[in-house]
């Protein structure tokens, strides 16, 4: 009798420790973006024909068709340069500069992946439209309510994910990286 | 107690064997990877324009929205594939993934010299083939040695002004990715 529960007891574990870190490491994809710039994550090797068996997983229970490498590559961060997750209802600026490179995009998704709209139909902030200082360097606003300048408008609630998208990136792109290479994303106010 | 942390331990290795297992099981068994959702809502053998990213239109999961998309599934197994698009000037890019959706080839507008887009997708006994009886004017084809007999393309281009749109969805439906039928 208590080999019987000792036995179950066994399966029990191995099946809720073998699962639960499948599930873990496999669940949204977040894992597995392990390169990290700032508080940027990339997955360089998403869909790259030696991606590892986690990103194969991953690709498939997703469904998604990443950026290939000679198409450009994503960068998505879900939290600000303190480390706080990026929720509506808070005032972001995203200082800095990227890459020199061709052409960039910048989008929120919300926590399933979805646009969450906004009342001025912006889907995207991007390179040939963003307003930069003399240096280059740009600021843009997410904020619930109306801002001078790059608005970026978010809902007043809800969290949410940015990606930065990069095109026509060299192969050698992510090597030259250094972390600071990123606009950064800092918290101003919170309603 | 010593005989409690066996137990444990034994638990704790089939684990780590599960978690393998489950891991590796993912492509087998997930329902809707890239390659499945094309097929629910486009035909082989030709592209289709996807509908614009807009809140509650996601085609596919984390398209950009400043961005048009259209994407082809192919198969081998009636000849090889060839893919000719002529895309506006401005950015774009076309990316080839296989079943299990990781993209060995991918191009951009630059790095094909705005040139239009002519790539044959083929397995290594249909290349051969061609290589003894090559077609003419098959000088500029980009022959891609296909390892499966099963993919998709997705051509993407930069929504730059308004109107770009409208004339990239012109070139993406002049666009094809059909049955090469080789010269006999």
């Amino acid at each position: 009798m208590r080999r019987l529960f000792e036995l179950l007891f066994a399966i029990t574990l191995a099946l809720v420790t073998g699962l639960g870190s499948a599930w873990y490491v496999v669940g949204d994809g977040w894992l597995i973006r392990t390169d990290v710039f700032g508080a940027w994550a990339a997955w360089p090797m998403g869909s790259s024909p030696e991606a590892d068996p986690y990103s194969r997983a991953v690709l498939a229970r997703t469904g998604q068709v990443p950026l290939a490498q000679g198409e450009g590559m994503a960068f998505f961060v879900s939290r600000d340069s303190d480390g706080k997750a990026i929720r509506g209802g808070c005032t972001y600026e995203i200082n800095g500069r990227t890459p020199p490179v061709r052409l960039w995009t910048l989008t929120v998704i919300d926590a399933s992946g979805d646009l969450p709209g906004n009342a001025i139909d912006r889907a995207s902030m991007r390179s040939d439209e963003v307003l930069r200082t003399g240096t280059g360097a740009f600021t843009i606003v997410l904020a619930s309510d109306a801002q001078p300048g790059n608005w970026f408008p978010i809902p007043d609630h809800g969290f949410y994910t940015l990606i930065l998208r990069l095109y026509d990136t060299p192969a050698s792109l992510l090597g030259d990286l250094k972390d600071n290479a990123l606009p950064r994303i800092e918290r101003k106010a919170c309603q | 107690m010593i005989r409690f942390a066996l137990w444990v331990l034994g638990g704790l290795v089939l684990g780590g064997i599960i978690h393998i297992v489950a891991v590796l099981g993912v492509p087998l068994f997930a329902p809707e990877p890239a390659f499945q959702r094309i097929g629910s809502f486009a035909i082989d053998g030709r592209f289709t324009i996807l509908p614009r990213v807009a809140p509650g239109v996601h085609p596919l999961p984390l398209l950009d929205p400043a961005m048009e998309h259209a994407v082809c599934r192919f198969s081998l197994a009636h000849g090889p594939i060839r893919i000719r698009a002529d895309l506006p000037d401005l950015y774009w890019s076309i990316a080839i993934f296989n079943r299990d959706g990781l993209s060995p080839y991918s191009l951009s507008d630059r790095a094909a010299d705005q040139k239009p887009i002519d790539i044959l997708i083929a397995t290594a006994d249909q290349i051969n083939d061609i290589r003894d009886n090559p077609p003419d004017n098959f000088d500029n084809v980009i022959i891609l040695d296909w390892a499966s007999t099963e993919g998709f393309a997705i051509l993407r281009a930069f929504v730059q002004t308004p109107g770009s749109d409208k004339v990239i969805e012109t070139a993406f439906n002049a666009a094809s990715c059909a049955p090469f039928q080789l010269p006999q």
